[in-house]
């Protein structure tokens, strides 16, 4: 089994309550010179964000700001980059530095030992430990260790074509709306050549956050709650009505992970994703589009506040490095003033030294009056409703992963009915659980 | 034979004493074949020998060499045990004997077609050539679109020759798998065809006209000449085809990712997932041998039976 405790149960702060936290501190590890550092050293920086969407602008920053070079490595975030990153990590190749972007993955190069400890380090600045104090959802494998830092926020809102909200005559939803008005919306804005919503938010995993899946001391699954059977019964019935977009639709075009294509070609009224979504948005080239998109938190539910897995992008020093303190200027600078470079990626930095404004026009680029809906932006994107957290339990979180996508998928074109899924989930998961412990 | 002759004449070569057999050894046929097998050796037999060595162990790459844990034949013994590889294995061997029996089949039947004069002869069988050569996400999106529910014209066509409700192909358990046999088929068949046109041509054409002296239809010589003296390359077909297919990865990774559910999880993807998605390299190491000795034998077996059944001209 491989269970890891996070140190805190707090929830880490949002945006706004981040930049307060550190609002005395405020900007910058850069402001001051660097340390003086070895002359003539090359960090080798693997990370999943295309160079061209902001890690070379940040490196070559820093490089100026630093005099130490860094060469920035591409790898693909699935499973085949995972693994040529492993490998590399491994000592095929250096890696001072890179990225991890799922926790499964996480806890698994730490526990390998393949991560440098920066635990000293961040005990010895006081901005980067006041904020890691303050913020709850850091992953450590124990108290007071740590291997890995967040660089960003990655909550969900609702994406809204504007157009469909207009043609309909219908007010677009605001904070405060709930469960039923989006459900009801949803209804509204169907007329089965455009469907009202792509696919619901997961209400189970958002209400009962961290380590959803598991049992309270990860010995079994936790699909039996009837939070799991509501949450996909809701959206099975809103499939059959016809108001949630077609499963077969999302099986036959591979939609599971980039669902961008049925809410830009206006097949979707309401999207539910993150802002790194944000640069299919942006990119009129490859997604032409002429409607507005503006944006609202998520419709309450439970007991209107709700938990988002959020803080991601973990940055890491390779194990065997030789140049940690430069590893470590480079990781202070990724978070703040190197978060600039990464708004374009969609990036909202999970240590706001930013201000929000210029965190919002970053990252909606320069033709933001043309696409979007900015106050409806920041209203959804700042949501004080939002809680954060980490999963700590792992144990086999990715055979987990792929039985549920597996009967999800057979779930909603209609193979199985809502009481066979959670029933075949809960035996497949608490066998996979029982298998790894 | 007269020594003195053999001296004498003028276009005798004067020829050495016989020498005791003593071959000189030279590098330089190995230096023609160094690089071909050190190639050999980096990217088949290192990581063959290594796959066996690990299938012995519970590793999971990122802990290094250190992280390797000897566990004797508990893979081996999980593999047997696992129902799931077993369900894989049963998906491969429908994907398997449902694709290329027909491939063969046509391609047997289109080389046939191609092989008499006719106009065009040469596009067409460019045109049926094609799919062997095209790269395998174009085709990958091509068919995603063509088996499309809603919008693909397979469905369109079947709507408009009456079928209300057609299959929803790739997003339906029942009909995923038979989608990909489809695919398949289609992309192995102009290779078929080609190898087999490549042995028409040898067939001698003496046989045909003795069958034409003795009135003998199309049929008729085409069951009792054609087919059995393509014997072997038949038999060369089937046998990479079935080994090829058994391996088969690539497509149904871009296509369905095993799904619906677990419906097209042949053993090559399942192997997979355990080594790139859940980081168990031993038991995937260990299930990729289990798959190697189960192809092996039963290709053993085939080639015992075409000794009868294989028509060979000596």
């Amino acid at each position: 089994m491989t269970t890891f405790k996070t140190t805190r149960r707090r929830l880490v702060g949002t945006g706004i309550a981040g930049a307060a936290l550190v609002g005395a501190a405020k900007s910058t590890a850069f402001a001051a010179p660097l340390l003086k550092m070895q002359d003539g050293v090359t960090l080798e920086v693997w990370g999943g964000v295309p160079a061209e969407n902001g890690p070379q602008a940040l490196v070559d920053a820093f490089t100026e700001a630093s005099g130490i070079k860094v060469n920035y490595t591409r790898y693909v975030n699935d499973d085949t980059g995972n693994t040529q990153l492993d490998t590399a990590l491994q000592g095929s190749t250096t890696v001072d530095a890179f990225f991890t972007y799922q926790v499964a993955r996480l806890a698994q190069r730490i526990n390998a030992g393949a991560a440098l400890d920066i635990s000293e380090k961040i005990a010895g600045d006081e901005q980067i430990s006041a904020w890691v104090a303050e913020t709850d959802g850091i992953f450590t494998i124990e108290d007071g260790v740590y291997h890995s830092l967040p660089t960003t926020q990655e909550m969900q809102f609702m994406f809204i074509n504007q157009k469909i909200f207009e043609d309909a005559g219908i007010d677009v939803p605001t904070a405060g709306w709930t469960l039923d008005d989006y459900v009801g919306l949803a209804g509204e804005l169907s007329d089965g050549m455009t469907f009202g919503t792509y696919a619901p938010m997961n209400t189970a995993t958002l209400t009962i956050g961290q380590n959803a899946w598991y049992n309270e001391d990860g010995s079994a699954s936790n699909f039996g709650d009837p939070l799991f059977a509501e949450h996909y019964g809701r959206h099975r019935q809103m499939v059959d009505d016809g108001i949630a977009f077609p499963w077969t639709d999302v099986i036959a075009q591979n939609l599971r992970a980039y669902a961008q294509t049925p809410f830009l070609t206006e097949q979707v009224a309401m999207w539910v994703n993150s802002p790194w979504s944000l640069r299919y948005v942006n990119d009129k080239e490859q997604y032409p589009h002429d409607f507005v998109t503006t944006f609202a938190p998520l419709p309450s539910f439970a007991d209107g506040q709700y938990n988002n897995q959020g803080i991601n992008n973990w940055m890491l020093g390779g194990a065997s490095t030789q140049y940690p303190d430069e590893v470590w200027e480079l990781i202070k600078f990724w978070l703040t003033d190197g978060a600039v470079y990464m708004l374009p990626a969609g990036k909202i930095p999970a240590l706001m030294t930013l201000d929000q404004a210029t965190v919002v026009d970053g990252m909606l680029g320069p033709n933001a009056d043309e696409l979007y809906d900015k106050a409806a932006f920041e209203a959804a994107a700042f949501d004080p409703d939002i809680r954060y957290y980490t999963d700590s339990i792992t144990t086999g979180a990715a055979e987990i992963s792929t039985l549920l996508s597996g009967l999800e998928d057979r779930l909603l074109i209609g193979e199985l009915d809502v009481d066979q899924f959670i029933s075949e989930l809960t035996e497949g998961a608490d066998g996979i659980i029982a298998a790894a412990q | 034979m007269i020594d003195g002759q053999q001296r004498t004449h003028p276009d005798w070569v004067e020829l050495e004493p016989p020498r005791k057999s003593r071959k000189r050894f030279s590098w330089t046929p190995y230096l023609f074949i160094a690089p071909n097998l050190l190639g050999f050796a980096a990217f088949t037999l290192l990581p063959l020998i290594f796959a066996l060595v690990v299938s012995f162990a519970d590793w999971d790459v990122i802990s290094g060499m250190k992280g390797i844990t000897w566990v004797g034949l508990e893979n081996f013994r999980d593999g047997f045990s696992d129902p799931t590889f077993w369900k894989a294995m049963r998906i491969t061997a429908i994907y398997v004997l449902g694709s290329i029996p027909l491939t063969v089949v046509l391609g047997l039947l289109l080389a046939v077609g191609l092989n008499g004069p006719s106009p065009g002869r040469g596009i067409l069988r460019l045109i049926f050539f094609i799919p062997y050569i095209v790269n395998a996400v174009a085709i990958s999106a091509t068919w995603i679109l063509l088996y499309h529910p809603r919008y693909g014209p397979i469905n369109a066509i079947l709507r408009w020759i009456g079928v209300d409700r057609p299959p929803l192909w790739l997003a339906s358990s029942d009909w995923a798998l038979p989608a990909l046999i489809i695919m398949a088929i289609w992309g192995g068949v102009g290779y078929n065809a080609i190898i087999f046109l490549a042995a028409l041509q040898t067939l001698p054409e003496d046989l045909y006209e003795a069958s034409d002296l003795d009135g003998a239809g199309v049929i008729e010589k085409f069951r009792s000449i054609t087919v059995p003296l393509l014997s072997p390359t038949t038999f060369f077909l089937l046998i990479t085809g079935f080994i090829g297919s058994s391996q088969s990865w690539g497509m149904i990774n871009l296509m369905t990712r095993g799904g619906p559910g677990t419906s097209t999880t042949v053993a090559s993807y399942f192997i997979y997932q355990n080594a790139f998605q859940y980081y168990r390299f031993g038991y995937a190491a260990a299930l990729s041998w289990i798959m190697f000795a189960i192809v092996l034998v039963l290709m053993l077996l085939l080639w015992v039976y075409q000794r009868r059944a294989v028509f060979y001209d000596s």
